[in-house]
């Protein structure tokens, strides 16, 4: 009998898992789940290295954000003010800088990566509009199906995990990616930079889970 | 030695058992426990395993089931035998929400300073219990301040390849109150067991531990959490599975 991978069954964006008390089955879980997202990456049908995957969603980022001044500070001071937040737009700006800083600059972004991660586990939801009020996160607007910002947010924390091991973003990712991976036969009808930054996260996340069983001296 | 200022409030668990067979395995008796619930004669030990609306098939349940067989504590003995057994007295709660003001008044009718906590998974306290005049105990599987939230006992074991138990006072905000003690454990053998068995084993030693210190000197010594954390959510399936296997890989 096949076990099927239930985390991505259905649609995970309306029925989100609760992940309580997950059940475990031994390694041969491992490998239906990396069987589940090979399948999902085969879907989206790309076959780009990192170098070129990396390079596109830059270019498309880069495209996407008419306003040359952003930064990091500039991002930052933003967070801070109060000021509303288009969440599309400030997940782009996040991705661009985790594509294009250094390491010293890229561990600023943490606060704002931990804000959304914590929206993400506590609603599995992510709204397009916050406003940040007394340091915290108030969806603006009720509409939570743009899968664009779900990308983006998983890019950043599996960008940041790689770069500085931290296990609650990569967590989180993976559950997105669970949820991105039950919406995939509509994620191939979107656009570019939704395929593309969901191809990228499956890879990436892939390496991670790879290098840690090695870690762990664990052999599928 | 009966613990004249002590009571606990345990709700039906695996990890009540653990505590209250601890103590008085360790002659250590609360002077009094109110349990959170009404059907402990009649509590069979398979439902106390908390299922995952319906992903457990009846063979996995049989599985987690036999994992309940371990070293520490009995998971079959019925918790109102131990205390019967034993000669604690206790009172059998239907009022079984702890933020109640039914509740409270029970607690507030209690001569008891200090109640260990054992409560339902995921229930918070609130400003109105936590100011009723009693301070409450609690026991979290993770090395506080850094490891606050939820299964933080897995995230230990791939962050560092150990466990920890952190003895501490309740207070309004998640796993932040007064520390009164911490512990270290050595990663579980058979990692399978640990959502209901080893996390509630170390907790239940760390508790020992913390009483008989307090049965020496008469009160707790507690310190203020210092430092910024984070919290941890529940963990997911693969990040857990890696969790177990490593243990197992040990």
């Amino acid at each position: 009998m096949t076990i099927l991978y239930e985390y991505s069954k259905g649609n995970r964006l309306e029925n989100p898992h609760s992940y309580m008390y997950t059940h475990y089955i031994g390694e041969k879980f491992l490998q239906i789940f990396l069987k589940s997202r090979e399948n999902c990456i085969k879907k989206i049908g790309f076959s780009y290295n990192e170098k070129e995957l990396l390079s596109h969603i830059y270019f498309i980022l880069k495209q996407s954000i008419s306003d040359e001044t952003y930064d990091i500070q500039g991002l930052l001071k933003r967070f801070k003010n109060n000021e509303k937040i288009q969440t599309k737009v400030f997940f782009e700006e996040i991705a661009l800088l985790i594509l294009n800083s250094q390491k010293k600059e890229k561990i600023l972004l943490y606060p704002l990566l931990n804000d959304f991660c914590k929206k993400y586990e506590i609603s599995k939801k992510l709204f397009s509009k916050y406003l940040r009020r007394d340091e915290k996160l108030k969806p603006e607007s009720k509409d939570y199906s743009d899968l664009t910002i779900y990308t983006l947010l998983s890019f950043c924390l599996l960008h940041y995990h790689k770069c500085f091991f931290n296990l609650r973003f990569l967590n989180c990712s993976l559950k997105i990616n669970d949820m991105l991976c039950s919406r995939v036969t509509k994620i191939v009808k979107e656009n570019d930079l939704v395929k593309l930054t969901f191809y990228a996260n499956l890879v990436l996340e892939k390496q991670i889970i790879d290098d840690l069983l090695e870690i762990k001296r664990i052999k599928l | 030695m009966i613990l004249k200022d002590i009571g606990m409030v345990a709700a039906p668990s695996l990890r009540s058992k653990a505590y209250i067979q601890a103590l008085v395995n360790h002659k250590l008796y609360p002077s009094y426990v109110i349990l959170l619930e009404d059907n402990y004669s009649n509590c069979k030990p398979e439902h106390l395993l908390i299922d995952n609306a319906g992903f457990y098939s009846s063979k996995q349940k049989k599985h987690v089931f036999n994992q309940l067989n371990n070293p520490y504590f009995k998971y079959d003995e019925n918790m109102v035998e131990t205390l019967k057994t034993h000669d604690v007295s206790f009172e059998v709660c239907r009022h079984t929400d702890i933020n109640s003001k039914e509740f409270i008044q029970v607690l507030k009718n209690r001569p008891e300073s200090f109640f260990i906590y054992s409560g339902y998974g995921g229930t918070i306290l609130r400003k109105d219990v936590l100011s009723c005049g009693k301070r409450f105990i609690h026991i979290h599987s993770g090395k506080l301040p850094e490891y606050k939230g939820s299964t933080t006992i897995y995230y230990s074991i791939l962050n560092e390849g150990q466990c920890f138990a952190t003895v501490f006072f309740i207070d309004e905000q998640i796993d932040h109150g007064e520390i009164i003690k911490i512990k270290k454990y050595p990663m579980p053998t058979d990692g399978e067991n640990i959502d209901y068995v080893y996390d509630s084993y170390i907790r239940s030693d760390a508790l020992v531990e913390t009483i008989k210190e307090y049965a020496k000197q008469n009160h707790f010594v507690s310190c203020p959490q210092k430092g910024e954390s984070e919290i941890f959510y529940i963990i997911h399936p693969i990040l857990k599975h890696i969790a177990i296997i490593s243990c197992k890989q040990k």
